[in-house]
């Protein structure tokens, strides 16, 4: 009974035009999707919000023999399916106006009791912004928080390897098919989100990914997360529209500050100016008071509290006291070329002209800091510092 | 009455002797020819037979028959003109045949008589002198081309008449070609390593690439110098000897590249083909075979701008003969092998637009800029040892004044040309009687027996071999590369500094 039930919700979020909020208003007059399968035609002529093509597509999906099979054999493919009335279904994204009426999941679902953070950005972003989001998510991770992003190339991809580095679960929410990997390049940060987290999607299977639904797709990053962190977000940036919706949804937004002149930066700072939170060290984000009720509500064994703190004090220090750290590690001349290089990279003749070192021995210096791990070289001869 | 004249004909870069035979005699008045001839030489008959009806000398109808010998390789090209000629005024006795027994004739003729020049001449002349003939006739416009060869008497002619009458009289100048070579040097424009502010990192590179000939990319900006840094790399070379001039100029001889601008090539060559050339302008070939960009850049530099923009298969085929020092081109009838000993620069863009990593300017994604570096394949990375980014120069250096910096100083042509010329004397008692001149050319063998390293420097190759990822061919390109450093430093062993700097300019590999 509880798989026809489920199929029955399958069903309708399976009909090809019939989006979230015509499934809406559809649930409004029939209450149940059983209700809607079992509709005749004359009454759903009568809807005015129906057009004919859409009825037509009512009538094929329910002649469509392979659905059904499709359904039954979802788990063969590791992929399942909530919908709405499933205990199964995130209550945060229960709590949104226009949640999704079913999800498509492969791997696992977010969990209730956890707290959850986006991080979103730009697809194009700096190096430096890439740091930080990976920064974020593996602390995060660390701290038992998981991390939802988009599977987007730039910032969204850095989240997640972040909190696979951290040992973390990270939720992939797409715009595509959940068995669609998109972009191709990430199938294999897909197959390790999969182990550990979660890869969501609204959409049916095989969807391929179109203009309009990455929008639609943002409002379920930010309605599964208990605080949207932004990291680096140009003029028009699409991770504007998932700030947007999260305020909406009433989610708290959290902004990686840029440099005034920085064009990656500009829609970041554009929210500042209109009074959206800035987040400078991953531990800012117990401020959140869902993220910091969560994460009393969790630790009630005290003796696992004290562990987290001392965690995270540690973390803290650990981000704060880097740089001072590092320096005192190193000898002097090396001391003294470290300093000069930044989170964006500089060229070689930069550097020597700063230095006014000779460039042979300048070679031999940035290798053996690049030996060390201190630095790194993004393009020839333009090398950055490491922020772990 | 049957006469006999010798010629020469190009055979890849060598040349050798023929044999033009002439026979008049009676029967229908015709004007045959033989001896696996090409269009152009067979077209002589005409220009013959009118050249000498023009100088002045009467010929009777009579039937002639000319063969070329040997009769089985096919003969190219305008110069058998003057032989024939000769050949048939010899036979009807107005030059005496034993005057044409020692001495060899080549030229093209012109309808009125007058003798234009060919392709070719110097390989041609060394060989006549080789196999022991005193005279060679050449047109007056080759003098000087053929005046670099010793022990012949070189005589330029330029027209019938005048040739017929040295012949008679065997007078003829004699010139020397070091007398005639002074104008040639005030043409050329003087460039210097000193023109080019800033750039300590690429000239420091360029400098260490030279001295062990070893293939360097140039990978930086639209704009920013490289094209100028490749330019120079020619002046910072040794000298060059006078066999290797003469080898030079014989390529230049049998490309047609050389004139009365520059009858010898005396400086070493930088040639910077557009990378819309093909193969065959690449690497030599043709209908009938030529030198390629690669044969003459020898003993220079080959400048590849835009290397991306080369077609891959073009690229591809370069990969042979830069390892061989050497390419063959085989034909039907014949293989001719030309050599390919010159050091490669390349240059490129680092990605597509050409500004990354400077993200405030490349909107270039990941994917596009892997992509991009893409179109250059691994193994032709695997040809260059260095790889250095040029990057754009700021107003306060280009602005500098030259004289007012130490540091430009260690950097003009002048003292990089003296530190290369140490290394390489380095190199050369190092690698007498192996085959091999420069660390560029070491062998898995050679690298073995001369970068070795001690326990320290074992260390640090082993941790960057790790960090860095990377392969067996790049280990050792880096050990060449270090083992130039020390020879610039005239350091016996490979020191850590050396090999430190070694692995910062190596070249790129992918992970």
């Amino acid at each position: 009974m509880d798989t026809v039930h489920d199929f029955y919700w399958y069903w309708m979020c399976n009909i090809t035009g019939i989006g979230n909020s015509k499934i809406r208003k559809l649930l409004q007059i029939y209450h149940t999707p059983k209700g809607v399968y079992q509709a005749s035609d004359e009454s759903l002529g009568t809807l005015d919000f129906l057009k004919a093509i859409d009825i037509y597509a009512i009538q094929e999906s329910k002649k469509d023999s392979g659905l059904y099979e499709e359904f039954i054999h979802l788990g063969r493919k590791n992929i399942s399916f909530v919908n709405a009335d499933s205990v199964q279904y995130p209550d945060r994204l229960k709590r949104i106006y226009d949640y999704p009426y079913g999800l498509f999941f492969k791997g696992k679902m977010l969990e209730n009791t956890k707290p959850s953070v986006a991080i979103v950005g730009a697809r194009k972003c700096s190096l430096y912004g890439k740091k930080v989001a990976y920064e974020f998510a593996k602390a995060f991770a660390q701290m038992g928080i998981q991390v939802v992003s988009g599977m987007a190339t730039g910032i969204d991809t850095a989240a997640h390897r972040g909190c696979l580095d951290g040992g973390g679960q990270t939720y992939a929410v797409l715009g595509s098919g959940v068995d669609v990997c998109y972009p191709a390049e990430n199938i294999e940060l897909y197959t390790n989100i999969e182990e550990t987290g979660g890869i969501i999607s609204e959409y049916p299977l095989k969807t391929q990914p179109s203009t309009w639904t990455f929008p639609l797709r943002n409002r379920i990053i930010s309605g599964l997360a208990d605080a949207v962190i932004l990291v680096e977000a140009g003029k028009k940036s699409g991770s504007l529209i998932t700030a947007d919706q999260a305020l909406e949804q009433n989610r708290d937004i959290y902004v990686i500050p840029g440099r005034i002149t920085d064009a990656m930066s500009v829609g970041c700072n554009n929210l500042i100016k209109q009074g959206a939170q800035l987040i400078l060290k991953p531990e800012d984000i117990w401020e959140n008071p869902w993220i910091a009720q969560m994460k009393n509500d969790k630790i009630k064994d005290e003796k696992c509290q004290k562990n987290t703190q001392i965690n995270t004090m540690s973390d803290n220090k650990k981000f704060q006291q880097k740089d001072t750290k590092d320096k005192k590690q190193l000898a002097s001349p090396q001391d003294m070329l470290y300093s000069c290089f930044d989170l964006y990279p500089k060229s070689i003749d930069a550097i020597a002209k700063e230095t006014g070192m000779d460039i042979a021995e300048l070679n031999q210096q940035i290798v053996e800091l690049m030996l060390m791990g201190r630095i790194e070289e993004v393009s020839k001869s333009c090398y950055v510092k490491v922020l772990t | 009455m049957f006469s006999k004249v010798y010629s020469a004909m190009i055979y890849g870069l060598e040349a050798e002797i023929v044999n033009v035979e002439v026979d008049v005699g009676n029967g229908i008045p015709v004007f045959e020819m033989g001896g696996y001839l090409s269009g152009e030489v067979k077209e002589a008959k005409d220009r013959v037979r009118v050249a000498i009806r023009n100088s002045g000398y009467e010929l009777p109808p009579q039937r002639i028959i000319v063969n070329i010998s040997p009769a089985d390789k096919r003969k190219d090209g305008t110069g058998f003109d003057l032989p024939i000629a000769l050949g048939i005024l010899a036979a009807n006795g107005i030059i005496a045949q034993q005057k044409l027994l020692d001495c060899i004739a080549i030229g093209e003729l012109s309808l009125d008589g007058s003798i234009h020049g060919v392709n070719g001449i110097l390989p041609s002349v060394c060989e006549a002198a080789e196999r022991g003939y005193k005279r060679c006739y050449i047109p007056h416009k080759n003098l000087q081309e053929g005046c670099m060869v010793r022990g012949i008497e070189v005589i330029g002619v330029d027209s019938l008449q005048d040739i017929v009458r040295k012949i008679t009289d065997n007078t003829g100048t004699q010139l020397h070609c070091q007398q005639q070579t002074h104008h040639v040097e005030k043409n050329q424009e003087v460039i210097d390593y000193l023109d080019i502010r800033g750039q300590q990192a690429a000239k420091r590179a360029t400098l260490i690439a030279v001295a062990g000939m070893h293939n360097i990319m140039y990978i930086g900006s639209p704009g920013s110098g490289k094209t100028m840094l490749a330019k120079r790399i020619a002046t910072i070379m040794p000298e060059l000897s006078y066999e290797e001039k003469l080898q030079l100029t014989k390529i230049y001889s049998v490309a047609g590249e050389l004139d009365a601008d520059m009858p010898m090539v005396q400086k070493r060559p930088f040639r910077s083909p557009h990378h819309n050339i093909t193969a065959t302008a690449l690497l030599g070939g043709g209908r009938i075979p030529r030198p390629g960009e690669i044969t003459l850049a020898g003993k220079g530099v080959l400048f590849l701008d835009e290397l991306t923009e080369f077609q891959p298969s073009i690229l591809e085929a370069l990969r042979q003969p830069l390892e061989d020092r050497k390419i063959s081109i085989v034909r039907l009838n014949a293989a001719y092998t030309y050599p390919a000993d010159c050091m490669v620069a390349g240059a490129m863009n680092p990605c597509k637009c050409g500004y990354y990593p400077d993200r405030k300017k490349c909107h270039c994604s990941d994917r596009e800029i892997q992509r991009y570096l893409g179109r250059i394949s691994q193994p032709m990375w695997d040809r260059f040892d260095i790889s250095v980014s040029v990057e754009r120069v700021g107003f306060d250096a280009l602005s500098e004044q030259t004289q007012d910096t130490d540091a430009t100083d260690t950097y003009s042509s002048q003292s990089m040309r003296k530190q290369i010329e140490q290394a390489r004397q380095i190199q050369r008692r190092r690698f007498e009687g192996m085959g091999i001149y420069f660390n560029a050319q070491m062998r898995a063998k050679e690298i073995e027996q001369f970068c070795h390293l001690r326990e320290k420097e074992y260390e640090v190759m082993r941790r960057a071999y790790d960090k860095f990822q990377l392969t067996g061919r790049g280990y050792h390109k880096i050990l060449k590369t270090a083992r130039t450093i020390a020879d610039l430093e005239q350091s016996e062993h490979i020191e850590t500094r050396h090999l430190l700097e070694a692995i910062s300019i190596r070249s790129y590999e992918r992970g």
